[in-house]
């Protein structure tokens, strides 16, 4: 049947292999691409390339978020210790600026007083509990001698028992040993202060028929020639009027705590400084009585 | 060099604890090397240069030295009396020996105080009480400080010559 003994097969095939780019060509041509067939294909290619580009989107937003991750744990590394740098230097400043206004009310002080002050600072506390006394870091170099007052702006902290060369012991009117002419702001009646414990005194020898009740401001007499007179000493807490006896026995709270004093003033010339025709500041008394 | 060490003890209490802790008071170091040297040296050695430290720590205090000598010479004579009755030897029994010493010189000062000074001491129990405590903490660790420091600084020979040793060598 085949005359010409001809493959029709292998002739159908080639037409085919031959028609197909032509086809396409044709295609190619044409203005519309979305024909009806192609429209699954393309849509399976979506989808594959939308699967794979968010695999990679995935991969590489793990990746970087990974890589990110080192990153980020040395950049937390390097901030935390900047972190702890600027604390520590906020400290420093917050330090700083108290010790600044603490040293700008000293320096008023020293300037709005009559009085020859050197200050000081202090460097060791007593080293047995049955004594309070303070050494301060000024000497017999530095003009100090034995009895002269030491105080800080808000009252007196004690007196200057053993000068040293370089540093002096103050024996702090909380002492048993020390002795303080003392006046009662209000009445002007006179009184010896004598130290009872480390945060009391004891004001003694003032009449029982003087009027003094707790919160009364006690001032230093200035017959000792230590302190100036009229400077704050301290607060009446307590007052104890014995049957027997012809004195009050008043306790007394200091103005100034002594164990958080750090820096103080000697008074080397007190130039009759009275500071009972001063207005007292009344801001310590105050905070005490509270 | 004990001396220097007592200095710098003496110096640490009272400069350096109280601007670092003021609220709690600081190990009395000087104390439990005075208890260290009346249990490890020889008496007669011991009560004189003890005598010397005490003058030493008027330097720091205004405690009299009547006070300190007369507390001190007290507390070293019922630490030895206890020590020559008790064979005890070691860091624990350095513990208890300070504890003991502690409370000694510090009941010894109160009533010293009361039959010397002209104005006495107060009692101040919860501070002394936590002075004591302090002190036996302390002592644990600074017996093997005290220990190296007395092997180190003196030769065997005047090492073995201590009282306990004596009685262990008879």
């Amino acid at each position: 049947m085949n005359f010409l003994n001809f493959n029709f097969r292998k002739a159908i095939i080639l037409i085919l292999v031959i028609s197909l780019p032509l086809i396409s060509i044709n295609m190619e041509q044409k203005k519309v691409q979305n024909t009806w067939f192609t429209e699954p294909f393309s849509f399976l290619a979506e989808g594959v390339q939308s699967l794979f580009a968010s695999l990679s989107r995935g991969v590489r937003t793990t990746t970087s978020e990974y890589v990110n991750l080192i990153r980020i744990k040395s950049q937390n590394a390097d901030l935390q210790k900047q972190n702890d740098e600027l604390k520590t230097r906020l400290n420093q400043m917050t330090e700083s600026q108290n010790e600044l206004e603490r040293l700008r009310t000293l320096l008023d002080f020293q300037k709005n007083t009559k009085m020859e002050l050197v200050p000081a600072q202090v460097v060791g506390r007593d080293l047995v509990p049955d004594h309070n006394t303070i050494t301060i870091n000024k000497g017999t170099k530095h003009g100090l001698k034995i009895g002269q007052a030491v105080l800080t702006v808000s009252g007196a902290v004690g007196y200057i028992f053993k000068p040293q060369l370089y540093t002096s012991h103050v024996m702090l009117i909380t002492d048993r040993y020390s002795v303080v002419d003392a006046l009662i702001q209000k009445t002007r009646a006179h009184g010896i202060v004598e130290g009872k414990s480390k945060e009391l005194c004891v004001l003694q020898y003032v009449e029982r028929t003087e009027d003094v009740k707790p919160g009364d401001l006690i001032v230093t007499g200035g017959l000792d020639n230590i302190f100036p007179k009229g400077f704050p000493l301290g607060v009446v807490t307590n007052v104890e009027r014995k049957t027997k006896s012809a004195s009050l026995v008043i306790d007394l709270k200091p103005v100034v705590d002594a164990n958080k004093v750090e820096e103080v003033f000697i008074v080397t010339h007190a130039a009759l400084e009275d500071f009972l025709q001063k207005p007292t500041d009344v801001t310590a008394t105050e905070r005490i009585t509270k | 060099m004990f001396t220097m060490f007592f200095f710098l003890a003496c110096g640490f209490q009272t400069s350096f604890w109280p601007h670092l802790i003021p609220w709690i008071p600081g190990p009395q170091i000087w104390l439990l090397m005075i208890l260290f040297i009346t249990l490890k040296w020889s008496p007669l050695f011991a009560i004189f240069y003890i005598y010397f430290l005490g003058f030493c720590l008027t330097r720091f205090s205004h405690i009299p030295l009547k006070m300190i000598w007369s507390s001190l010479l007290l507390t070293f004579t019922l630490l030895l009396i206890i020590k020559n009755r008790v064979q005890m030897s070691g860091a624990f029994s350095f513990i208890l020996f300070c504890l003991g010493g502690s409370v000694i010189f510090q009941v010894g000062y109160v009533v010293l105080s009361q039959l010397i000074e002209h104005t006495p001491t107060t009692l101040m129990f919860l501070d002394r009480l936590l002075q004591i405590l302090i002190n036996f903490i302390f002592s644990y660790p600074i017996y093997f400080v005290f220990e190296w420091f007395d092997e180190s600084l003196f030769k065997k020979e005047d090492w073995s010559r201590s009282p306990e040793k004596q009685e262990f060598e008879v």
